[in-house]
């Protein structure tokens, strides 16, 4: 029998915390519990954890930060955002300080479970994907290894991706050439329907053109299909 | 006609901006006359040492130095020459003084005024602003203190849908939910009492409430809690200590200083809350203190002043609203007390002194509308 996963909760409300623990517990996951934001992100530092529940107002030091800093310093364990904090603004900077998912609360516990479960599946997925095929990208002079997730743009600069903009690579580079929708692109990066719109996905593809495009404003290698999604192409091309 | 916020506070902009720039007009105008009084005392020694040199030409032609002394007065005339008298200058430089004076005194003036109004609207500005951050700070507070524990109410009802535990589980998963529940009804009741305050004067009876029962009624309640988090009460209240207030509101006082007392513990791993009572002045006071995260001293009158909470709300060190201690004021206040907070600083504890009128010796005022 396989080693079961591994899940941080950060949360400092203590009956959330304790509730949330026994029901991953029941689940058959091994559970840490911290309530404390700079506590929190030692923990998260020494690593060992498949999945980490991430609470935002945090005593300490708040949850965008821990993610943020823990995303900087290379460590790329999944992060669920779970938080009163829950408009569309709160969302977005959840994931632009590197979150997987967000879910606000009050939550029902069979999504939380659901989700905890889509989470630690698409990172299998991705691990495996990256295991079949080939580990290394190379497209117009810029170089991606998916295993490590660190990368080298056409300037020479050192480009480390988030996991969430290396799965999205992923599924672009395995259709080269083709028209990915970006529903589709949500779906394999996320899951399932999480944000009111797509804009979050464009938002990913800028930031990859920012890394590896010599001219972001006319991009070579991520295209723009207007109205359906992306296309990516190894050969640069105009769009 | 009203105002969005967002227009009275571009208004108020734009308003500091012309007085600035009158401030500054007023300072070119200073200047100007200071350099138009020099330039005028220029050409008044330039046309004294013209009518000099007039007055020289004509004794040199051989005019009687008493005709020309009679032509230009403000030359001293002799044989050998003319010379422009020292009290023509004097003359010119006492107006000059003056008018420069005049000029420095009107300046200054304008200058004061203008200041003081800049003064003014920039502190209007800077109150505006951080009572915007406080609201917004209190909307992330509330939502925090509302959501967590209907979050907690929710898990837990799910769990034991989905689980079925066992009997001594379901009294755990209970035993929670009652706690949450306590939670919300305080903050319910929070901010109920904030809006009883600001919709007017409540109705508040005066009657003669024994100090020491309702701080033993208090600490009964508040019992479980402190224990829970390994705190323990002492009160040291004499028996025949009696203020004269509301009941509700007295208690509400005293609900409110003791949850932030217990807090402060909490965030601080504190072990005591003290409660010890006393007769002053007329007074019956109370102090609470605990060892718990304490605060700077200069905050000490912050802390009473609506939506006010230490620090950023992402990095909360301590649960709460900013409502509680503002409703302590205002309630004690409404019944002729006082209410202090001291703390030699962070992480060194904190006391809050209540202070009632104690009641009056004789017991016919008991029941008498507080006016």
């Amino acid at each position: 029998m396989s080693e079961p996963r591994s899940i941080l909760v950060v949360e400092d409300e203590e009956h959330l915390a304790q509730g949330i623990g026994e029901n991953l517990e029941a689940e058959g996951y091994r559970v840490s519990i911290v309530g404390e934001g700079k506590a929190a992100l030692d923990m998260i530092r020494r690593g060992g954890h498949d999945l980490i529940l991430l609470d935002v107002m945090l005593p300490g030091l708040d949850g965008f930060s821990i993610c943020e800093t823990a995303r900087a310093e290379g460590i790329q364990t999944p992060v669920l955002f779970l938080t009163a904090k829950s408009s569309v603004d709160d969302r977005v900077q959840g994931l632009e300080a590197g979150g997987d998912d967000y879910l606000p609360k009050p939550f029902h516990l069979q999504e939380l479970l659901a989700r905890v479960k889509v989470i630690l599946r698409r990172w299998s997925w991705y691990e495996r994907a990256t295991q079949s095929a080939a580990q290394v990208l190379r497209f117009g002079g810029n170089e991606f290894d998916f295993g490590s997730l660190q990368g080298r743009s056409w300037d020479g600069n050192q480009q480390p991706l988030t996991q969430k903009e290396a799965v999205i690579l992923k599924v672009l580079a395995e259709r080269v050439g083709e028209v990915v929708s970006r529903e589709e692109l949500l779906d394999k990066a996320w899951g399932y329907e999480l944000f009111p719109s797509t804009r979050t996905v464009d938002n990913f593809i800028v930031r990859l053109r920012r890394r590896f495009e010599r001219d972001p404003q006319q991009p070579q290698h991520f295209h723009t299909v207007r109205g359906v999604g992306y296309r990516f192409t190894v050969q640069g091309e105009s769009s | 006609m009203t105002l969005s916020l967002e227009r009275k506070q571009a208004l108020r902009i734009a308003f500091i901006a012309i007085l600035c720039i009158s401030a500054g007009e007023v300072v070119w105008w200073m200047l100007d006359q200071r350099r138009l009084v020099r330039w005028e005392s220029e050409r008044i020694a330039a046309l004294h040492d013209a009518n000099r040199q007039a007055a020289e030409r004509l004794l040199a032609e051989g005019a009687a130095p008493e005709r020309v002394a009679a032509l230009f007065p403000a030359l001293d005339v002799h044989r050998g020459g003319a010379t422009v008298a020292p009290r023509a200058f004097a003359e010119i430089e006492a107006e000059h003084a003056r008018r420069l004076r005049q000029y420095l005194w009107e300046g200054a003036f304008f200058l004061v005024v203008l200041g003081g109004c800049v003064a003014v609207i920039s502190r209007t500005l800077a109150a505006e602003a951080q009572l915007r951050r406080r609201q917004q700070n209190f909307i992330a507070a509330v939502t925090h203190e509302l959501k967590s524990p209907i979050a907690s109410l929710q898990l837990a009802a799910e769990t034991i849908a989905l689980r079925r535990p066992e009997p001594a589980r379901l009294d755990a998963l209970v035993k929670r939910m009652r706690g949450d529940i306590r939670r919300l009804e305080d903050m319910v009741g929070r901010i109920l009492d904030t809006a009883t305050l600001e919709a007017g004067r409540p109705h508040l009876r005066k009657e003669r409430l024994p100090l020491a029962r309702l701080v033993a009624g208090v600490a009964e309640e508040f019992a479980e809690r402190a224990s829970e988090r390994a705190v323990k009460f002492t009160h040291s209240v004499a028996a025949d200590l009696e203020i004269a207030a509301d009941p509700a509101a007295a208690n509400t006082v005293l609900r409110n200083l003791i949850e932030n007392a217990l807090r402060a513990s909490a965030a601080a791993g504190g072990r005591e809350i003290r409660l010890a009572g006393r007769a002053k002045n007329g007074f019956v006071e109370l102090a609470v203190a605990d060892d718990g995260v304490g605060f700077e001293p200069a905050e000490a009158e912050k802390l009473f002043e609506k939506f006010y909470r230490p620090g950023d709300e992402l990095r909360r060190t301590s649960k709460g609203t900013g409502l509680g201690l503002y409703v302590v004021r205002r309630f004690v206040e409404l019944e002729r007390g006082w209410v202090t907070a001291a703390s030699a600083g962070p992480g060194r504890g904190a006391t809050f002194t209540v202070a009632w009128p104690a009641a009056a010796p004789d017991a016919a005022d008991a029941g008498e509308e507080a006016s």
